[in-house]
Parts: C-alpha cells; sequence; structure tokens
C-alpha cells in the first residue's frame, strides 16, 4: 500500500464507506418491511459490520514498525479526530452515560461534562508535546523527558505499570460489552460472543496495528454516530416534531417535569411509595430480630411446602414454594447481608420521584452540598484522567505534526460532541415515553419489549414490573429498570421498526471494538516495546519486535476475554476507579515534564507513586467493590473520586522530591527546550 | 533556546494559562450555580440544565479550536520552518 491511501483516496473511500453502509440499512429496512425474519436480519446486520471490521484488517496489513505503532505517522487531522472519537466512544459512553441520565438526571451530567473538558486538558498542555518528542507510547515519551544518567528504568517501568492496570480494566469492560450486545442481539451464548467480537478484532489489530485500527476506527465512527442519531432523532420526531434532538429536547425537558409533577402527587403513586417503606421496616425487624428471625423464617418456608404437599396443591405452587425454600439464607449472616441489600432496594424505592432536571437532590442544604462537592469533584477527576488515558494520548503520534495534532484534537472533541450532546436527549424522550405509555398501562397487556427484556437474564432482569399496590395498573414506581438496557431498547420503547434495534447494536458493538482495538494495542505496545526492546532485548531487530507485540496482543486479549468471562458486575465501578487512577498517576510527571524545566526524574518517580498509592488506598478503604466502606471517606467524597486527593498527593510530591535532588542535566533541559520549540 | 523561541514559548504559555482559567471558571460556575440557575427557565430549557449538558462542552470545544487556531497563526507569524516535522 503507498503512502497515499492516508491523504486524497481516504477521503474518497470514506464516503464509499459510508454511502456502501447507508444502502446496507436501506435494504435491510426493506427487507424487514417484505417481512424478512428478524432475527436473521439481527445476524446479518451485526456480521456484516464485524466482517467489514475484519476486511479492513487483512487490507491494511503491516509490519513496519512506524506503521505498526503509530499508523506511519500520517493520519490527516479530521480523520485522526474521528478515529479518536471512536476510541474514546466506548460502551460507558454509548450504553452506560445515557442509561447514567435516565437514572440520575443532571446529576449523570458530570460525566458529559468530564469526558469533554478532558479534551481541553489533552489539547493545550499534552498533546502537541506529546507529538514533538515522536515516541511511540506515553511510558517512552515520559522515559525520554525524565532519563537520568543511567537511563530510565524506574520511570518506565512505573509508567508502564500504570498504563497496564487502567487500560486492562478498561479493555476488559469492553469486552463485557461485546459479550452483552451480541448474545442479546443474536441469541448465541455470552462467552460465544466474546469470543466472535474479539476474532474480528484481533483480525484487524494483529495484521495491522495502529494502521488498520485507525481505518476501522474511523469506520467504526460513522457506525457509531449513523446507529445513535436516526433512532433518537426519530424519537425526537415523534414526540416533539423537531427531527435534531439537540434542540428538541429542550421542550421535551419542560413537559417531562410537568409530567413527573404529576406523577409525584398522584394517589396511586404515594400508595407504592410507602408499601415499599413498610416493606422496608419490616425487613429492619427481622434484620434486629437476627438469628430468630433466620430460624422462624425458615420453619414458615418449610412449613408452607408441606402444607401445600398435603393438600395436593398444584404442581407450580409447590415448585415455587421448593424454589423458596432452596433460595432461603443459609445462614444468619448471609441473611443479614440479602435482607440489608433488600431493605436498602425497598427505602430507595420508597423515595419520591426525583424531577429529572433538578440538580444535586438532597433533603437538606448539607446533603445537597455534599452532592455538589461530589460532582465537582468527579468531574474533575474525570477530566485529569482523561487527559492521562494512554490510549487517548498515543493517538496524538499519528499525526503529521503539532499543528495537525492540535487540530486533530478539536476535530476530535467534534465528533465525540455530536454524540454527546444527543444522549442527554434520549434520556430525557425515553424518560418522557415510559412515563406517559408505561406508566397506567394495563398489566394484562404489557408492551412485547418489557418481557422480552426481563427475560435475557432470569437471575439479574434488566428491568422488573412488579404490581405491588395490585390495582392492575403500571405505577412509575414499580418499574425498575437497569440503565444498561436504556439505549439498546430504545427503538422498541418507541415502536421503531425491528432494523432500528439492530442498527443499535451494531453501533454500540462499534463502539465498544474500536475502544478495545486502541486499548489492546497500548497495552501490547507498553509490553512489547517499553518492556520486550527498551528493557529486556534493546538489540531486537524491528521485525522481531513487531512480532512479539502481536503475539502479546493475543496472549492480552484472551486474558480479557477470560475475565471479561467471569461477569463481574463491578466492572462500571472499576472503569471509573481507572479514570482517578490515571490521574493520579501520569497526570503530575506528563504535565510537570513540559511546564517546569527543573522537574527531575527523582520528582516524577517519587510523584507518580505517591500519587498511584493515594488514589489506590483511597479507593480500597471507600470502595465496596474493593472491600471498604464509605464511612471511611473524607469530606464525604465517594471512591470513584478518588483522584481528587491522589492528584494534588502526586503533584506535591513531585515537587517536594524534585526540589530536594539535583537538578537535571544540562541534555535533560535541551530536551525540554525542543519540547517547547515549535 | 534562542531570543525568538523564548518569545514564542512565553506567548505560548500566556495564551494556555488564560485559556486554562477559561476551561476553570466555565467548570465550575456551571456547578456552583447550578442551583440557582434552575430556577431559570429559556425557551424550555432550565439554564442550569443547558449549560451542564450542551452550554458548557461549547465552550470547551471552542477553547481547543482558539488555541489550535492561534498557535498556529503564532508559528507561522516567526517565519521558522518547523524541523522536528516528520
Amino acid at each position: 500500500m503507498s503512502a497515499d491511501l492516508l491523504s486524497r483516496p481516504l477521503r474518497r473511500y470514506f464516503w464509499l464507506y459510508t454511502a456502501g453502509f447507508c444502502a446496507l440499512l436501506a435494504s435491510l429496512a426493506i427487507l424487514e418491511h417484505e417481512g424478512f425474519p428478524r432475527f436473521w436480519l439481527g445476524y446479518l446486520f451485526l456480521f456484516s459490520t464485524i466482517v467489514v471490521y475484519a476486511a479492513i484488517g487483512v487490507f491494511s496489513r503491516t509490519s513496519d514498525v512506524d506503521e505498526y505503532y503509530v499508523a506511519g505517522r500520517r493520519i490527516p487531522p479530521v480523520f485522526n479526530g474521528m478515529a479518536t472519537a471512536a476510541d474514546w466512544i466506548s460502551t460507558a459512553s454509548f450504553i452506560g452515560l445515557a442509561g447514567g441520565l435516565y437514572l440520575h438526571g443532571f446529576d449523570g451530567l458530570a460525566y458529559i461534562l468530564g469526558w469533554t473538558g478532558g479534551f481541553c486538558l489533552i489539547a493545550l498542555l499534552i498533546a502537541p508535546y506529546v507529538r514533538r518528542l515522536g515516541q511511540y507510547t506515553v511510558p517512552d515519551y515520559l522515559a525520554a523527558r525524565y532519563a537520568g544518567t543511567e537511563g530510565a528504568g524506574a520511570v518506565r517501568a512505573i509508567a508502564v505499570i500504570a498504563t497496564l492496570i487502567i487500560s486492562f480494566t478498561y479493555v476488559v469492560a469492553q469486552i463485557y460489552g461485546v459479550g452483552l450486545i451480541t448474545s442479546r442481539f443474536t441469541g448465541i451464548d455470552f462467552s460465544v460472543g466474546i469470543f466472535l467480537g474479539l476474532a474480528s478484532m484481533l483480525v484487524c489489530s494483529f495484521l495491522g496495528g495502529m494502521r488498520a485500527i485507525t481505518l476501522t476506527q474511523i469506520a467504526q465512527y460513522v457506525i457509531i454516530v449513523i446507529a445513535f442519531m436516526i433512532p433518537v432523532s426519530w424519537l425526537a420526531l415523534k414526540q416533539t416534531g423537531i427531527p435534531l434532538p439537540q434542540i428538541a429536547y429542550g421542550t421535551a425537558l419542560e413537559r417531562l417535569a410537568k409530567q413527573e409533577q404529576a406523577l409525584t402527587e398522584k394517589d396511586s403513586e404515594q400508595q407504592v411509595r410507602k408499601m415499599y417503606l413498610k416493606r422496608a421496616q419490616l425487613l429492619e425487624a427481622r434484620i434486629a430480630d437476627l438469628p430468630r428471625s433466620w430460624d422462624a423464617g425458615r420453619a414458615e418456608a418449610r412449613k408452607r411446602l408441606q402444607d401445600l404437599q398435603t393438600s395436593n396443591a398444584s404442581l407450580i405452587n409447590i415448585k415455587a414454594a421448593n424454589r423458596a425454600l432452596a433460595d432461603y439464607p443459609k445462614s444468619p449472616d448471609a441473611a443479614r447481608r440479602l435482607w440489608e441489600r433488600q431493605r436498602e432496594e425497598a427505602l430507595a424505592r420508597a423515595q419520591p420521584l426525583q424531577p429529572h432536571a433538578q440538580a444535586f437532590a438532597g433533603s437538606a442544604q448539607v446533603s445537597s452540598d455534599i452532592q455538589r462537592n461530589n460532582f465537582l469533584a468527579l468531574v474533575f477527576c474525570l477530566m485529569l484522567g482523561t487527559a492521562a488515558l494512554p490510549h487517548v494520548l498515543v493517538r496524538s503520534s499519528t499525526t503529521r505534526s503539532v499543528p495537525a495534532a492540535r487540530s486533530s484534537v478539536f476535530w476530535a472533541l467534534v465528533f465525540i460532541l455530536l454524540l454527546y450532546t444527543a444522549l442527554p436527549a434520549l434520556a430525557v424522550l425515553v424518560r418522557y415515553e415510559i412515563i406517559t405509555t408505561l406508566v397506567g398501562s394495563d398489566y394484562a397487556n404489557l408492551p412485547s419489549w418489557v418481557s422480552y427484556w426481563a427475560g435475557i437474564d432470569r437471575d439479574k432482569p434488566m428491568i422488573s414490573i412488579t404490581d405491588i399496590n395490585a390495582d392492575g395498573l403500571v405505577q412509575f414506581g414499580e418499574i425498575l429498570i437497569d440503565g444498561d438496557m436504556i439505549v439498546l431498547a430504545t427503538p422498541e420503547i418507541a415502536g421503531l421498526p425491528y432494523v432500528m434495534s439492530a442498527l443499535i447494536a451494531a453501533g454500540a458493538l462499534a463502539a465498544a471494538l474500536s475502544t478495545a482495538d486502541g486499548l489492546l494495542l497500548t497495552i501490547a505496545s507498553a509490553l512489547s516495546h517499553d518492556t520486550y526492546f527498551k528493557m529486556i532485548n534493546p538489540r531486537a531487530s524491528a521485525q522481531r519486535r513487531v512480532t512479539a507485540s502481536k503475539l502479546l496482543l493475543l496472549v492480552v486479549a484472551l486474558l480479557a476475554a477470560y475475565v471479561a468471562s467471569f461477569r463481574s458486575g463491578d466492572i462500571l465501578s472499576m472503569v471509573s476507579a481507572a479514570f482517578s487512577l490515571a490521574a493520579s498517576t501520569l497526570f503530575p510527571a506528563l504535565v510537570l515534564g513540559i511546564f517546569w524545566k527543573r522537574a527531575n526524574q527523582q520528582g516524577a518517580i517519587a510523584g507518580m507513586l505517591v500519587g498511584f498509592l493515594v488514589c489506590a488506598i483511597y479507593l480500597v478503604q471507600t470502595s465496596p467493590a474493593f472491600g471498604g466502606s464509605a464511612a471511611h471517606q473524607w469530606f464525604h467524597i465517594a471512591s470513584v473520586s478518588a483522584g481528587i486527593f491522589g492528584v494534588p498527593a502526586g503533584f506535591t510530591a513531585m515537587v517536594v522530591v524534585t526540589l530536594l535532588t539535583p537538578a537535571p542535566s544540562e541534555r535533560q533541559l535541551a530536551l525540554v527546550d525542543q519540547l517547547r520549540a515549535p | 533556546m534562542s531570543a525568538g523561541h523564548e518569545r514564542r514559548w512565553r506567548r505560548a504559555q500566556a495564551l494556555t494559562l488564560g485559556l486554562l482559567v477559561v476551561w476553570l471558571l466555565t467548570t465550575i460556575v456551571v456547578v456552583v450555580f447550578a442551583r440557582p440557575l434552575s430556577t431559570v427557565s429559556v425557551w424550555g430549557w432550565p439554564l442550569h440544565y443547558y449549560f451542564a449538558s450542551q452550554g458548557a462542552t461549547l465552550v470547551y470545544l471552542a477553547i481547543v479550536g482558539i488555541y489550535a487556531w492561534v498557535m498556529q497563526r503564532l508559528e507561522a507569524s516567526d517565519h521558522q520552518p518547523s524541523e522536528h516535522e516528520r
């Protein structure tokens, strides 16, 4: 492939590809109209996109080092921005963000602010300088800046470890998302879904490295945006008559507020909330009475089963009683855990409905202030974390020049905002749709999507509606919805054709795959370039390094798939933690290296270690996912925002240790001058 | 560092600092004034919701855009072809 591939013809291929995708969409829509089975429609859609990604990998295969690690450094800014956007938009953005906004309203906007504001820091403080030095990876860059008399082994090693921890948790979450989407839309098994998605990803990054990944990410961005904008615009048109969701949802927000007000005052809703409160009090009493209430409960369950058996009750009832007994907590301790969780759930559902646009809800000024402080802390953690994520930073190395790196960040933000400004719109429109159509409907004729989504995972249903006050009508308080299904189920909730569901699934898959691709290559580069080549075998030939990277990519991908197959529910909280860790460990060293000439190696080592430790200790102490408890919080800051302590700690340690140790050498100072030169 | 480099770096630093102040103020104002602003609504939008969901992000975009544009002009005005581009 000639050097021209990535300039003028790229634009032509891009438009051809986009037209091709639209044609595929149109033909599938026609097929559905003609009565083609839905099941096959989903298959066809998902697999044709996967085949496209793999084909791009095959056609742009390479074993040249520059091509493999940084796509030959000649991606035009607009396309590099597009690839960065796809790299950035992960399952958390595509699926999780709108779900969080649906559930938490205004408070979910912290993610929108944090994940866009971080690009200011990338553009102003980091990207141009990383590009100017022209290294392959972030550890490489830090090692070059902080080289001492005996090299920079320690700086590089710490940066590699941080990169691995951050990127690995992130990639596990993406692969988990891949499994979720493929299994949901094709009916295949979760783990098979993981490996199918993985296969296309591997063909691509294995053969073509960064070059193939960049081209695939451009292709994936097109799918992400089309897949998101068409259903949301459709929904906006349906509800407000304006097909531009970013503008339309202002009026929708106003109407939503009126509906919510009406719901809060409705008698049946209040009744439902009171019943949940009663249930919580009942559980509270049982917990207080613990080992006795556990014995009594078990005896009661046994007696119920016996009664049913002796009275020749129907098989269904006996089975249900049998199941209840089998599921009964095995010990008083287990009962305490279960009941406490149930009590908390019931208490949460007893709370009055929180208006969507309300900022920092709290019963009193103090609790509302805590909410606000947490919001602000989270925003800053996400921003600083964004600016320190290795897989995003490496994208500035794929541009032709420093000005190109700067404008590439601008384009990346443009493409990201195209999606991010529509996400809150989707949350508002879906909430309005659910309040106006699902709430108040008859239990006998629930829409089919409810039973479909409830049935996907019986143990942990995505949606459950229970008629707790037994009036035969759905109340808002009776609906329990998992945020992760909101985006994927939007077409069904809004009554759009099935092809839209398949489209949005393909978009979500593209979001997960594009991010996973970039992350896998980042991990493989940190291992092959920084660990193998720079630290273990500096005489390795270029060919050997690329081969090592390919093999490592395979190993890391399989390992990540293995971890993802545990389906641990704490993955999302771990991803949020990855932002805090990235910010605390890498951000001070990255920024001071450019703007403070005096910063030296010892300072960088101290800063990275202290930042990492403070952040990690706070996480372990306060996050239930790691066995901590909220009681250990400082200033009531939630564990997600651990970086708010880690970053200042890292900066302080770096400054203090730098000032206590000798200034950097002449060569280092010359390097900083070079960084600052145009 | 030559005098020209020094001067340009100082300008670049001033620009960076100025834009960072805008970035910081935007973020803090949007969050701190969210509650007071929530009573104001313009064309159906509660103002605090608009700023947090779109307004602030557009300011961020402007910051990145202005930086890229001004830096490019700064570098072009010095007429020194860059040697570090590959």
